[in-house]
């Protein structure tokens, strides 16, 4: 691959709208997509969802249909087969659709939001992608969060539960994560309302404004929460737990946000996480060297937090131990990661 | 009428069938001309590296001249060509790429995604290729090596061990070879996929199956005359008796399974020829990702999950043959992978489709997801 940028752009290596889009769109059960472009661009996409889905142990696949647009509509149009696929898709009675279009699609200049905009019975979300032509991965993920946000229906009071905000469902332990999550919002009494958007149906999407707080998976994630700030009036946490501190930090935020006292929240993780330390006791003087394995970060506060936690000293001449590749969540995933570390000092 | 969309579509676009067939030369550099979507996706297929210029918006608005020539000017130096696959948009905006690539020995292959399917663009790239027999090779060629096709390299090596113990020396492999020999390519070619055949040289058959194996060597024999295939023969010979043990014993527990075969027109034939001849098994349906000839068998065009999944209701098969996509919607019906993607296994040895040894691990895998199915509780 071609390491040498011009201009300089990082979104040059990032991936496609698309996928950005569809890691959204495909995680609601009964509101199919439609990929408005030619069938190769609906098929590496899946086929990327298939893996992954297949990596997760779930299974069948989501639903999705290509708008299949061949020359004739390259050189013609693809509105009629935009419109053609939506009433196909409709025979099926789905709650609501959602329309990605592609770089082809932008490049022949199709009308996709007047196409969507039509009275079709249910909502036609046209989620803004474009391919690359509309930016890479990310600007196709928060697009479809905003997209789909149209389904929600305003609500009179907060008080549902949290809401948990754009969470990568292509990530091997997406599940994993949210259960720590959970698992720490139950410390406080705290249930979810909504999964924004993970195997979600839209009359539970419709309930979204009810939450009382929205928990972003990520702090690339904020303009989503400034967004639903805005439209609903919800305050956000930028990001799931991340270290020791941080997590303890995580269940304060919470608590001040919901007016709960969160002392007893804190003393409690604090405890585990004092029993996971005990755990591995025996790497206590161990010595380590993190890896960034060309494109990690090494000097993540987090791994010499853990370190320092465990007794275990950093220094150019230990076991070379590779940074994780996904962020470690709340206490569960640091536990996880030291099993790791066990294993590479062990083998 | 135009054709109506489809619903989870399981098969690559022609941008990925080219550059497939071309990444398959070891001195001839790939080069996606698109975007990083469209270039993640190639290179998770092809098992070779490729290429891209990574192409972003203001490339598309104001050319891609700059960056086709960086790109190209850095990859110059290290292959004896490079080859230029165009992807959807720069496909529609048309830049002449001949007139600022003229410094470098490069060539253009156009196969946008909505120009056609993986073979389309196969096609496309071969077309481009442009390669020529030479009449005073010795060797047999070797068609039909896919580096997207899961069993590529297990029937380069299958097909290399059965033209040696008949004397004769593989000549160029379509495509897995140099870029100069395939403009040396030999007189005769025999095909290890029949789905990818480039059309050089002479044609002398399929090797995949028993009978088109047996029919392709006698060929062999009437255009090669130092060829001796006789070995080869006794090897047919003694991998057929050993299905027909195999199957017969097979028969006297089990009835014979109904199947669904899901693949190119040309694999999927073949194994329903096999499983009908040894198994006695009643083909319900062959699910073509290619355009079909014409078959004994009922066979469908199609390239749509929900259509094969409607298949696969309606025919209620015993045995599913297909991609990973087929296993997912295959139920309780036992299931033998037979092309891409094949997920969610580990496969490290290299094995063939075509050939002996691709007949017999054929029908052993049949078999033995058969037998596993029966014992399910």
């Amino acid at each position: 691959m071609n390491s040498n940028p011009l201009p300089l752009n990082l979104s040059r290596y990032e991936g496609c709208t698309i996928t950005g889009a569809l890691a959204v769109s495909a995680f609601i059960p009964d509101a199919p997509t439609v990929v408005h472009g030619p069938t190769g661009c609906a098929h590496h996409n899946l086929s990327l969802l298939h893996a992954t889905l297949l990596q997760q142990d779930r299974l069948p696949l989501p639903r999705v249909y290509a708008t299949s647009l061949g020359e004739q509509d390259i050189i013609f149009g693809g509105e009629e087969a935009l419109e053609r696929t939506i009433e196909q898709v409709l025979q099926r009675k789905p709650r609501a659709v959602c329309v990605i279009s592609t770089c082809i699609t932008e490049t022949i200049g199709d009308d996709t939001d007047a196409v969507c905009g039509r009275e079709w019975g249910v909502p036609v979300i046209h989620l803004h992608s474009a391919g690359f032509l509309g930016g890479s991965f990310n600007e196709g993920f928060v697009n479809a969060l905003k997209g789909i946000g149209t389904l929600v229906s305003p609500a009179e009071a907060h008080d549902g539960g949290i809401n948990i905000v754009g969470e990568k469902n292509l990530e091997f332990e997406v599940e994993e994560n949210y259960e720590e999550v959970a698992r720490l919002l139950g410390l406080l009494d705290l249930e979810v309302n909504v999964r924004f958007v993970r195997n979600t149906r839209v009359d539970d999407i419709s309930r979204f404004s009810e939450g009382s707080i929205n928990i972003l998976r990520e702090g690339a994630l904020d303009p989503i929460g400034r967004h639903f700030h805005e439209q609903f009036g919800q305050p956000y946490l930028s990001g799931f737990p991340v270290g020791l501190q941080g997590t303890r930090a995580f269940l304060q935020a919470i608590g001040d946000a919901c007016g709960i006292k969160a002392n007893e929240a804190i003393a409690a993780e604090k405890a585990l996480q004092e029993e996971v330390a005990a755990d591995f006791a025996d790497l206590r003087g161990e010595v380590i060297n993190l890896s960034p394995f060309g494109f990690q970060c090494p000097e993540f506060f987090l791994l010499s937090e853990v370190a320092g936690a465990i007794g275990l000293r950093i220094a150019p001449e230990g076991t070379e131990i590779p940074v994780p590749f996904g962020t470690p969540v709340g206490t569960a995933g640091i536990r996880r990661m030291l099993h790791q570390w066990r294993r590479f000092l062990h083998a | 009428m135009r054709e109506q969309g489809c619903i989870n579509p399981l098969w690559p676009c022609a941008m990925t069938g080219a550059v497939a067939c071309l990444a398959g030369f070891s001195d001839l550099g790939v080069i996606v001309h698109g975007s990083s979507g469209c270039y993640y996706y190639t290179e998770t297929l092809v098992p070779v590296p490729v290429h891209s210029t990574f192409l972003v918006e203001e490339e598309v608005i104001f050319g891609a001249e700059r960056r086709l020539q960086e790109v190209v000017g850095d990859l110059a130096s290290l292959y004896q060509k490079l080859a230029i696959v165009n992807t959807c948009v720069p496909s529609v905006i048309g830049e002449d790429m001949h007139l600022f690539l003229e410094d470098y020995d490069v060539m253009i292959v156009d196969a946008p995604g909505f120009s056609g399917h993986l073979e389309d663009g196969w096609r496309k790239a071969i077309d481009t290729l442009e390669p020529e027999v030479d009449e005073q090779r010795a060797g047999i060629n070797i068609d039909g090596l896919f580096s997207a096709d899961p069993f590529y390299s297990g029937n380069r090596m299958e097909a290399e061990r059965l033209l040696a113990m008949a004397g004769l020396a593989p000549a160029t492999r379509f495509c897995a070879d140099t870029l100069h020999k395939a403009y040396r390519a030999a007189p005769v070619t025999v095909a290890a996929n029949p789905d990818f055949r480039t059309g050089v040289g002479t044609d002398a058959g399929s090797l995949m199956g028993i009978r088109p194996l047996k029919s392709c060597f006698s060929r062999i024999a009437a255009l090669c005359t130092d060829a001796d295939i006789d070995p080869v023969m006794d090897l047919i010979d003694e991998a057929e008796e050993r299905i027909i043990h195999a199957c017969d014993r097979h028969l006297r527990r089990f009835d014979p399974p109904a199947t669904a075969i899901f693949a190119g027109f040309g694999q999927a034939e073949a194994v329903a020829t096999m499983l009908r001849d040894y198994l006695d098994a009643e083909i319900v349906v062959i699910g073509s990702r290619n355009r079909p000839g014409t078959s004994p068998f009922p066979v469908a065009e199609t390239r749509d999950l929900d259509q094969i999944t409607d298949l696969i209701v309606h025919h209620a098969p015993d045995l599913v043959i297909g991609s990973a996509y087929e296993e997912t919607v295959a139920g309780r019906a036992s299931f033998v992978p037979l092309t891409l993607p094949i997920r969610g296994r580990i496969i490290l040895a290299h094995r063939p489709l075509a050939g002996t040894e691709g007949a017999l691990g054929i029908m052993e895998s049949v078999l033995n997801a058969c037998m596993d199915t029966k014992r399910k509780p």
